[in-house]
């Protein structure tokens, strides 16, 4: 059996945090640049409405961080579950 | 069998994977200390000012910072300016040495037994709020915050491959012999 470090996710788990971090931080300077953005267009016109619609939809993402810090604790979890595991079947 | 701490066994790796969690459990706190400082700057905040009229607040009192509604509701509502508050039983002012307020949308009474306490206040007041940017900025803090609560999943994930590599490589060399 190999060891955890070589192909568990255990290794990858900080650079996934730190991925997740700096996407975070792009995404929030995203927002408040688009908003600056928004608000220098005066109410009602197309830019503004345009400019509203993008900063909502770029607003949305930060629903889904929750689905994504899941699905990189799923991935840690079952590789370290593989490695024990499918390290054994596979030397069948 | 060989020693379990070194080339095959899982022990000799549990360190480094100690090392990794806690790496990763840093970038996430200092992730978390960023994403909350962005959140509560002026620029992200306090970018708006909003007017509130007669806000009605029901029963403040003397212990605990109550919370003015309008000010509680918006995303961000931050530094209240009172500009009048009457009592809205008699209409009766009630004066700003009577009630204190904290940074955010609370108001205290400053002295227990008064007549203003227990009753609703007819509140007019100032005070700053953010946009969009503060409701996804909040949102993301709280999603990244979530990884928190799967650490203990993750540590007992370690554990059982380190058992579990254990107990298959003593077993597994007893079946080859």
């Amino acid at each position: 059996m190999r060891s955890i470090n070589k192909k568990g996710q255990v290794n990858t788990l900080a650079y996934s945090i730190l991925s997740l971090v700096f996407a975070a931080i792009v995404l929030v300077f995203g927002l408040v640049i688009s908003q600056s953005l928004r608000d220098t267009q005066t109410v009602g016109t197309d830019a503004y409405v345009a400019a509203n619609a993008t900063l909502v939809g770029l607003g949305t993402f930060a629903d889904f961080w929750e689905i994504i810090v899941l699905a990189i604790v799923i991935t840690v979890v079952i590789g370290l579950l593989l490695v024990v595991f499918g390290g054994r079947q596979g030397k069948r | 069998m060989r020693n379990l701490s070194c080339k095959r066994g899982q022990v000799g790796g549990i360190g480094m994977s100690i090392m990794a969690i806690v790496i990763a459990a840093v970038f996430l706190i200092l992730g978390l200390v960023v994403l909350q400082s962005i959140r509560n700057t002026d620029v992200v905040r306090s970018q708006y000012t909003k007017d509130v009229a007669n806000d009605t607040l029901i029963t403040p009192n003397n212990l605990t910072y109550t919370q003015i509604t309008t000010c509680a509701a918006t995303p961000g509502g931050n530094s209240i300016a009172i500009r009048s508050v009457f009592n809205a039983s008699t209409g009766a002012l009630i004066a700003a040495p009577n009630y204190t307020l904290d940074s955010d949308c609370g108001i205290k009474v400053t002295r227990a037994g008064v007549a203003w306490t227990a009753v609703p206040w007819n509140i007019s007041y100032t005070f700053k709020h953010g946009g969009e940017s503060w409701t996804g900025t909040n949102q993301t803090l709280a999603g990244i915050a979530n990884f928190s609560d799967f650490w203990e999943i993750i540590v007992l994930a370690i554990v059982i491959s380190l058992v579990i590599g254990l107990l298959l490589i003593a077993f597994a060399r007893k079946a080859m012999r």
